[in-house]
């Protein structure tokens, strides 16, 4: 009977310590500005932890979950993706307005809002963007209007202004770099030739497919295959609502025009920036983000460039990712 | 322009006989589960469609939607033009943001209606030609930006026939 007793209190004080794991799988939409935003928040909410995460153009929230965000990120900190306005299966039924970019900013501090009010005052949240989702994460930051400890640009276009000029120079220097070594020679110099006489903005986005084609042909970069991506991009994503979005809202060609960009402001930073880019990211070149990074006046700032790696490095180098997005939060959370 | 849409609905089916009742499994996007009834009146040499359904996103909503229209059978298919249809979607808790900041709790109920026309194309299969399958396109209007097109999957069975 003691042996019983004594098992049973063994039982029940585990049971009643606190564990630091606790795992959350929320869905659910905020209402801003004429728009439903579906948020799905993930992982372990026990450290008090959250990154808020920003899609690129055409893309959708979930299409990160996967690999380093789940196996690293989600086992740590709970991760909010969310559809941002427009796009994957956000709702809405009122026209544009004008200022499109402004409130898609508002959006994130909404979306911040909720964040706060349904998981606590005290969460601690990094923001972290990917591509176009970088620029809008910087521009957030910059507003300086929601409380955050820190600031992650994955591949982001930090400069629209200088974005062709960026991409001609990335594929100029990796297609001299391969004339001599690859066995693909006559369409890396066919390559240079062609991007030599390129100067506007179409002409070099028009070569970013034939670049990408000889990077991974030469096999510069990793592989990239998963099942859990197919998942997130054909299930938890409907592909038509992915597809007609992106056909009839495109907010990046609005900020080229505007001719967007962070870097004349990125003295103003105060957080603690991340940035990752891909070595032969031609979407958004590292040369892009190193402007605003250099200019950033404090040195709670790193920058590391995935070598093998295009515009997707958490895909890419999941592993490396993982460590260096777990090395950043635990440092500054 | 909805209640426009609802009124027609109701009218369209006015003075037609029933012909037959269908009902089975609607899949959204193949794989999204729900659910359909459909009415079929005698309409001189056409059917006139009546179809109400519903399925659930897991992940961000669910949807129900009435419509209307013409279908033509020919052995054993069935095309049908729905140019009346209203479509709701009702989404998960939703959280409301105000211009000042201030977050107001879930809702519920919150979502958006749609206009909704389509096209449907179908075939009966078995030998009483009870059982139903049906491929159908709607496109809800204004979506977002633009439109978006919707499709479904249906198989069902003739629960009543004249």
């Amino acid at each position: 009977m003691r042996y019983c007793i004594f098992i049973m209190s063994v039982i029940l004080a585990l049971a009643c310590e606190k564990s630091s794991d606790e795992y959350i799988n929320d869905d659910f939409h905020v209402q801003h500005a004429g728009a439903d935003l579906p948020v799905h928040v993930r992982g372990n909410a026990g450290a008090n932890v959250l990154i808020l995460m920003l899609h690129g153009a055409g893309s959708f929230g979930l299409s990160f979950r996967d690999k380093s965000f789940v196996s690293e990120l989600e086992s740590r900190y709970a991760v909010a993706y969310f559809d941002q306005r427009g796009a994957g299966m956000a709702q809405q039924n009122s026209q544009k307005p004008e200022e499109i970019i402004k409130v898609m900013l508002e959006d994130i501090e909404a979306v911040y809002s909720v964040l706060k009010h349904k998981y606590g005052s005290d969460l601690k949240v990094f923001l972290a963007g990917h591509s176009w989702g970088g620029l809008q994460s910087g521009l957030v930051v910059l507003r300086d209007n929601i409380d955050l400890k820190g600031w992650i640009n994955i591949d982001g276009v930090l400069n629209l202004t200088s974005i062709a000029a960026d991409r001609k120079k990335l594929i100029l220097d990796i297609a001299e770099q391969q004339l001599d070594i690859s066995f693909f020679q006559d369409e890396w110099q066919l390559l240079l030739e062609k991007t030599e006489v390129s100067e506007t903005y179409d002409e070099i986005l028009g070569l970013l497919s034939s670049f990408f084609e000889l990077v991974r042909k030469d096999e510069l970069v990793s592989n990239v295959s998963s099942s859990a991506k197919i998942m997130n991009t054909l299930v938890h994503n409907n592909p038509l609502h992915w597809w007609t979005n992106n056909h009839f809202f495109r907010p990046v060609e609005e900020a080229i025009e505007r001719g967007l960009s962070i870097e004349q402001r990125a003295d103003e930073i105060q957080i603690p920036v991340l940035f990752i880019y891909g070595k032969y990211d031609g979407s958004a070149p590292l040369s892009n983000g190193l402007e605003s990074f250099s200019s950033i006046p404090h040195h709670e700032k790193n920058f590391v460039i995935f070598e093998r790696s295009l515009h997707h490095p958490f895909d890419s180098e999941p592993i490396k990712f993982g460590e260096e997005m777990m090395e950043f939060v635990e440092k500054y959370k | 322009m909805i209640r426009t849409v609802l009124v027609l609905l109701f009218y369209a089916n006015v003075g037609c006989q029933a012909q037959s009742i269908s009902a089975g499994y609607l899949g959204n996007n193949l794989l999204n589960p729900g659910a359909y009834l459909d009415l079929e009146l005698a309409l001189g040499s056409y059917h006139q469609v009546s179809e109400i359904g519903f399925y659930i996103d897991p992940n961000t909503h669910s949807a129900s939607f009435v419509e209307i229209g013409v279908g033509l059978q020919k052995g054993k298919w069935q095309a049908s033009v729905l140019p009346l249809g209203v479509f709701r979607t009702i989404l998960n808790r939703t959280y409301t943001v105000n211009a000042n900041g201030s977050v107001k709790e879930a809702s519920v109920l919150q979502g958006h209606w749609y206009y909704s026309p389509g096209l449907s194309i179908g075939r009966t299969w078995l030998s009483a030609g009870r059982l139903k399958t049906k491929l159908q396109l709607l496109v809800l209007s204004p979506y977002n930006f633009g439109v978006m097109p919707h499709v479904n999957v249906t198989i069902g069975y003739k629960i009543w026939e004249r």
